[in-house]
């Protein structure tokens, strides 16, 4: 019983190969798109992380300034007091938010596709 | 070889699966369900000494008791694995069948290990993980193609020594 037969070199080119081209076509494919998520007294609004853009949202105190850049964003300025949500700076990634507690006002990275799964199995 | 019959050979092959599967046991996974299939070396065996009937058998028992061994029989974890046990088998068997002439063992063993490795991802990702399951996929296809090509070069060199 041989080790080797030329025809083996078939299979395991055939299995490389499908092997390469089935993972370079999934992980090309862009499975975690994020965006913003405000929410606010007047509801809750989705924005696109893509765009530069400044936006403005009428609060209690006054005027809440929401920077958008580079897939990040930040409150730039708020009314309030403490300005926590202001030195809680850039946020980018899955999960992370800012919130301004005195009016009520949040926003947070949440992702844009709407399928959801398991986050954890235990096994 | 001659001094054996088929019925005894699938008692030896089947004791031999349930020994490899307890010290598969023992070594540690870094991943969760990154194996090195010790217990197919029985099945390679069974596929080339045994035929079809004897072998599914032999499958069936293996991976009850790995099911048993390792805890996971109740759990969706065991249709993960009798679902490769089984795609793996029959695609062993159906290139070993039709050509055991032009392929190896080794080769054979590849590609079982390819498609029990596509039917536990296909599987996983309908119904259990998602889109989750790429994370770990190559990382599970690549350590089954070093270790399958290890298992089969271990089935091929028993063969030898058994027909020596």
């Amino acid at each position: 019983m041989k080790f080797f037969r030329i025809f083996d070199l078939f299979i395991y080119l055939s299995v490389l190969f499908s092997l390469i081209f089935g993972f370079t076509y999934f992980f090309s494919m862009k499975s975690r798109e994020k965006s913003l998520k405000i929410i606010s007294q007047k509801g809750e609004f989705v924005y696109s992380l893509d765009e530069k853009k400044t936006l403005d949202f009428q609060v209690d105190e006054g005027v809440i300034v929401v920077e958008i850049e580079d897939g990040k964003a930040r409150i730039l300025s708020s009314p309030c007091r403490d300005k926590i949500c202001v030195h809680r700076s850039w946020i980018s990634e899955l999960g992370e938010w800012a919130a301004c507690m005195p009016n009520s006002f949040m926003i947070l990275i949440v992702s844009s596709n709407t399928d959801g799964g398991v986050d954890a199995v235990s096994f | 070889m001659q001094s054996h019959s088929k019925k005894e050979l699938v008692y030896l092959l089947a004791g031999s699966a349930l020994f490899l599967s307890v010290v598969e046991i023992l070594i540690p996974k870094p991943v969760p369900f990154m194996r090195l299939g010790l217990a197919n070396i029985s099945i390679i065996l069974g596929i080339y000494l045994l035929g079809f009937s004897y072998t599914f058998l032999l499958v069936l028992f293996k991976t009850l008791v790995q099911g048993v061994l390792s805890g996971t029989i109740l759990s969706f974890a065991f249709g993960l694995s009798i679902s490769g046990s089984l795609a793996s088998f029959f695609v062993m068997y159906l290139l070993y069948r039709f050509f055991k002439e032009r392929l190896s063992l080794v080769a054979i063993s590849c590609a079982g290990a390819f498609f029990s490795n596509l039917a536990q991802l296909t599987l996983s990702y309908l119904f259990i993980f998602g889109k989750a399951s790429f994370v770990f996929a190559p990382l599970l296809f690549l350590s089954g193609f070093v270790a399958s090509i290890v298992i089969g070069v271990f089935s091929v060199k028993v063969i030898n020594y058994l027909e020596s």
